[in-house]
């Protein structure tokens, strides 16, 4: 009983200080092109990874496409144009709050879990500031 | 201002505090929550049969793990101890940290309560912390009120909390009673999701009923068809929820329970 996000989240962070994590800066890739769609999504062109003797023969034999395409919805697509390295958490949790009309901790819980997400996908790097 | 409530006391709170640990149950139980600096709120309860006739030894048993603590991080540890009565002892602790406290026993749910206010050195706690001993409400009405990061319900007493979800975007918690299970959720975002999927259509996804009938604007009640276990156990589920457009919160209560013992909307309102 009481799982807690927050909790988790700063675990896996290798115990980096709140005050750390909302004063990071989230980076694009810039490997990545994406387009604003016009309802606010943003589709994100992921290069299809060519590692690896299988992966560059079927990519030789068949004819895939070079690109995944990855859908941010308009709530994703706000965040990822925020993730410019200018923005810290911080800023972009009180951007969620005053657009979304959500609690702080609401905010803040739900940013660092997408931030989780795409950070793993290597969609974005954090710049973590020193203690 | 917020309130958090949990097991049948609660507390006014900032909505930037948080709730890191919830752990327990009706009869002995812990939960803390952080705020934005490095204070804490705890609370400690344990029943207890009998009005215990002297509530230090609760607190020195306490001290006993703080010191514990405190050694193996190279800190000094003191604490000391200001009875007031019988049912009432205010204690304080310095190490790194330092933090006020009160213990008290509760004759009405038959549980003694340990209530602490910590946080940093430098800061001024003693009036946050008389704060917090003066407002903290141990509820003895009929409807119990449960209240977490905007999730409100109020049940009555025969509920037992069964499982709690503290998720982003998602809060759930999960209860039990002799006639009915209930499962209370809060989902954030909920205007965006309205837009995305439609009302109707996304309470019905979420509480996993058919038949929906919309009772106002921002309310929907959904009734479902009971699986083969539950028919021949002559059990229902039915289902309010509410888009609480202030806070943007989607409030789903989902009951399953005897045909005939239809849940009480009240719980939610």
């Amino acid at each position: 009983m009481g799982m807690d996000y927050l909790k988790n989240l700063i675990k896996k962070q290798n115990a980096l200080t709140r005050s750390q994590i909302r004063r990071a800066r989230p980076h694009r890739n810039s490997a990545l092109e994406y387009v604003e769609e016009k309802d606010g999504r943003v589709i994100l062109k992921v290069p299809l990874s060519k590692k690896g003797k299988i992966a560059r023969f079927v990519l030789r034999s068949v004819d895939l496409p070079e690109h995944k395409q990855v859908e941010l919805e308009p709530i994703g697509a706000m965040v990822w144009k925020l993730c410019d390295g200018k923005h810290t958490v911080e800023s972009i949790t009180s951007k969620l709050q005053e657009e979304y009309k959500i609690s702080k901790v609401e905010a803040e819980a739900s940013l660092l879990t997408f931030l989780d997400t795409l950070e793993k996908r290597r969609f974005v790097s954090i710049e973590v500031p020193e203690k | 201002m917020s309130r958090f409530a949990w097991q049948g006391f609660s507390f006014p709170i900032d909505e930037s505090w948080r709730p890191v640990t919830l752990s327990g149950s009706r009869k002995v139980g812990y939960v803390r929550l952080e705020g934005e600096k490095e204070d804490a709120i705890q609370v400690r309860w344990q029943f207890r049969k009998f009005q215990p006739s002297d509530l230090r030894p609760h607190i020195l048993e306490y001290f006993s793990a703080l010191e514990k603590s405190a050694r193996k991080r190279k800190l000094d540890f003191k604490g000391e101890l200001k009875p007031q009565d019988a049912c009432e002892v205010y204690y304080e602790w310095h190490a790194g940290l330092k933090g006020y406290g009160k213990a008290t026993y509760d004759g009405s749910s038959r549980r003694v309560f340990l209530i602490e206010y910590s946080g940093r050195k430098q800061d001024s706690l003693k009036k946050l912390s008389k704060n917090l001993f003066d407002s903290f409400k141990i509820h003895q009405e009929e409807l119990i009120p449960w209240e977490i990061l905007g999730l409100k319900i109020s049940l009555p007493w025969s509920f037992q909390l069964e499982e709690a979800a503290l998720l982003s975007g998602k809060i759930s918690l999960i209860f039990k009673s002799k006639k009915y299970r209930v499962s209370a959720e809060r989902w954030g975002f909920a205007e965006q999701l309205i837009k995305q999927h439609g009302f109707e259509k996304l309470t019905q996804n979420l509480t996993g009923l058919q038949h929906a009938e919309q009772i106002d604007e921002n309310r929907i009640l959904l009734r479902g068809r009971s699986s083969l276990l539950e028919q021949l156990m002559k059990m229902q589920k039915t289902a309010l929820v509410k888009f609480e457009k202030e806070t943007n919160n989607l409030i789903c209560v989902v009951a399953t329970h005897i045909k005939s013992e239809l849940p009480k909307w009240e719980w939610i309102t």
